[in-house]
């Protein structure tokens, strides 16, 4: 998880310090003034993180890469509409979440019953729920059973559940920055975030008692 | 598992796990947390989770490669920009449908030569429609400054209030400013009460009211009157409201002058003591509506899933709930409401009901209640046009929005619904101005679909517009010919003794069906009887 966190900070900063040192709002004011070099570098800003965002939402790297290059195209066409005086990130991750809700809404939900499995495989033998510290190689083993699990749960997790959960694990962003994508706030993002989790619990429980 | 007594950290836990609790909460939970054996397994749940969540991410990330699609965006771009020098419309910037609008310009340059002026009156107030009867074959036209002038002077409102919702015309530049100023002015539920001149009001008659209903077939100023004379004051609906002998029925009616955050309480104590009534719960939610914060707007929510469930067959409700919905950026739930409301026969906005408290309202303040009943008729329904009508605006807008977002097909989703909701509004219209504003709402949203389409160069499209256009030419001419029905009845010398079965007749009935009511025919009952020998003939 270090690691990767690293990897998500680095790429970050690689961004910034690869930059011409204008801001992305600075960049959007030159592209509507006709300078399309501007709209070049924010592809190279961009692009992998709308990439990533879109593989989240999507889980097929070809259907991302498409997704995250549509969305430049449409930052280009709608580019009069930006304005210059809030950041450009949110308004770019919305343009390409809205074009991922509607690839995804070809697509039918998975059963819930992944979910139980899930919660299932989340218990130790007394019954109650595991800390999963994950460090010694039969652990890690096990850890890696119960990712499977968990990503075949979230598959079936309603979109607008998944999204949150998507967007607050896999994005690592704030409540707050979440409440900006999807027009609500920040406590509103944390109880929806939690009641999701939750649900992982209740099923366990209802396992347990059946058993 | 937390139990009730620490669900009031469960926020805070998940800010501390996404480290964004302060530092004065933070040291608050750790101290809850070290006595709270519940506490911590359920942070250690939630970081365990977190933790693998955080891992399947990752590893879904590392499994896909970076990209570079710099040069394809480039030369898609390259691709747009050289196609709009050559003024193809499917290279023209990404803009919204409002913007170029050309309500009927699409139908051929024929039409023009056929345009026919509709003048409605409705219930008070008048519309003065220019509409072109459509010819075949359909020929999309090139825009011009012509369109434009025209687009003006369509569907156009005449004086006096409510004015016509005409947000369409503003330039929605940003996304998420769906409406224009225009359009909160005339947000559903809100009311813009009229000033009454009491002075005036004091002295006023029955024969001054028919007098002016004359004069309003062609004078708007007296229909300007009419409206007036028919509205509360916010002075009086305030003193209604404080009132401790106002019956509560007046209290309601009094609510509909009232701003929003003076009319809930009004509203609430109405739900209280009659928890089933439509339309108080219908009030309460367009207040809850008009304040636009999100806990109102929950409010509002909620009131329309309750009335939702009591009401099931009205998809008017349906409609602003996704509105609220959309409003709450929950666009899978609006989407929901939206194609539950379209499997809906009706939608229906209250009038009647609304007219009853009106008149209810009217008495309570003092005014003669033969009088109250007359011109509430004559004025029912103008609250809920202006209502209707803003409601497919904000609609509209939220389709635009998702168009600009990049996602053209559930912005056609929205526009058709709008479209929808006008066949449903005019096929449960017990009122001349709510079957109007159900016609006018399939105009707006076959207004944005033609130039939505054009847009996209859909043919077929535009095809199955121009036909639903000559069903609602058709549609309009029928409800001219009504209206002319409803002056030609009032030009004439009505028998006084008769005013309280046409107000009855209208506020419980609808104008629509006033001549069935009063004379089970249908029409004036000029053949035979005239409406000013009706009474006689009964």
């Amino acid at each position: 998880m270090h690691n990767s966190k690293r990897g998500w900070v680095f790429d970050r900063l690689e961004r910034r310090l690869s930059s011409d040192g204008r801001t992305d709002e600075a960049l959007m004011v030159h592209l509507c003034e006709g300078d399309d070099a501007a709209l070049a570098e924010l592809v190279r800003r961009y692009q992998n993180d709308l990439f990533r965002f879109c593989v989240h939402y999507l889980r097929e790297a070809d259907a991302a890469r498409d997704m995250a290059q549509q969305t430049f195209v449409r930052v280009y066409t709608a580019r009069e509409r930006f304005d210059a005086t809030r950041k450009f990130r949110p308004w770019v991750l919305c343009i390409a979440r809205n074009l991922c809700l509607n690839e995804l809404k070809r697509k039918k939900p998975v059963s819930m019953e992944t979910l139980e499995e899930y919660a299932s495989s989340a218990r130790d033998e007394t019954g109650e729920v595991m800390r999963f510290p994950g460090d010694g190689p039969d652990e890690l083993l096990m850890a890696d059973e119960r990712r499977q699990l968990l990503k075949r749960a979230l598959d079936s997790l309603g979109e607008e559940a998944r999204e949150i959960v998507v967007l607050r694990y896999f994005e690592r962003m704030s409540a707050r920055e979440i409440g900006g994508i999807v027009g609500s706030t920040e406590g509103a993002v944390r109880t929806k975030l939690h009641r999701i989790l939750a649900g992982l619990r209740e099923r366990y429980s209802a396992c347990k008692d059946e058993l | 598992m937390m139990d009730g007594a620490c669900d009031r950290y469960r926020d805070d836990l998940m800010a501390l796990l996404e480290g964004a609790l302060d530092a004065e909460a933070e040291s608050a939970l750790l101290r809850h947390i070290e006595a709270c054996p519940a506490c911590r397994a359920e942070q250690a749940w939630l970081a365990a989770v977190g933790a693998d969540l955080e891992a399947i991410g990752d590893a879904m990330v590392k499994e896909a490669p970076p990209i570079d699609v710099v040069d394809e965006v480039m030369a898609e771009v390259a691709r747009l920009k050289a196609g709009a020098a050559t003024s193809s419309p499917k290279v023209v910037p990404f803009e919204t449908p409002a913007r170029r609008l050309r309500p009927w310009a699409w139908v051929g340059a024929a039409a023009a030569a056929a345009a026919a002026v509709l003048v409605f009156w409705a219930a008070g107030f008048r519309i003065t429609k220019t509409t072109d009867t459509v010819p075949g074959p359909t020929v999309v036209q090139a825009p011009g400054p012509q369109d434009e002038q025209r687009e003006r002077t369509v569907a156009q409102v005449a004086q006096p209030a409510p004015e016509r919702a005409t947000a369409h015309e503003g330039d929605s530049t940003q996304p998420g400013s769906v409406d224009s100023d225009d359009l909160d002015r005339h947000r559903w539920g809100r009311t813009v009460p009229i000033e009454t001149e009491t002075t005036a009001l004091a002295a006023l008659t029955v024969d001054d009211v028919l007098a002016a209903r004359r004069d309003a077939i062609t004078d708007p100023g007296a229909r300007g009157q009419l409206a007036q004379w028919a509205s509360l004051t916010v002075e009086k609906a305030r003193a209604l409201a404080a009132s401790d002998d106002a019956p509560l029925g007046a209290k309601v009616g009094a609510a509909q002058a009232l701003p929003p955050e003076e009319a809930e309480p009004v509203l609430l104590a109405a739900l209280a003591a009659s928890p089933s009534d439509p339309y108080v719960r219908y009030k309460l939610a367009g207040a809850y509506a008009a304040h636009e914060d999100p806990e109102s707007s929950a409010k509002a929510v909620e009131q329309l899933t309750i009335l939702g469930e009591a009401a099931p067959d009205n998809a008017l409700l349906q409609y602003q709930l996704a509105v609220e919905l959309f409003g709450q950026g929950d666009v899978v739930g609006a989407m929901a409401a939206l194609g539950q409301a379209r499997e809906l026969e009706t939608a229906t906005a209250y009038t009647g009901a609304a007219s009853r408290r009106r008149v209810e309202a009217l008495v309570a303040s003092g005014m003669d209640p033969e009088l109250a009943g007359i011109l509430t008729a004559l004025t029912a329904g103008a609250e809920q046009y202006t209502d209707l009508v803003a409601l497919g605006q904000q609609l509209l807008g939220y389709g635009r929005e998702q168009e600009e977002l990049g996602d053209p097909e559930l912005a056609q989703d929205i526009y058709e619904s709008v479209y929808e909701m006008g066949t449903q509004v005019a096929a449960g219209a017990s009122y001349s101005a709510e079957e109007l504003a159900g016609l006018d709402l399939q105009q707006d949203a076959i207004e944005v679909l033609s130039g939505f389409f054009e847009f996209l160069q859909l043919p077929d499209s535009l095809g199955i517009l121009t036909a639903q256009t000559n069903q609602l030419v058709s549609a309009f001419e029928a409800v001219g010919q009504f209206f002319e029905e409803l002056d030609a009845y009032f030009a004439q010398q009505i028998e006084r003794s008769f005013i309280g079965r046409i107000a009855d007749a209208i506020l419980n009935e609808g104008d629509l069906n006033l001549f069935d009511v009063l004379f089970g025919t249908g029409d004036t009952g000029a053949d035979g009887a005239t409406p000013a020998d009706a009474p006689a003939a009964e």
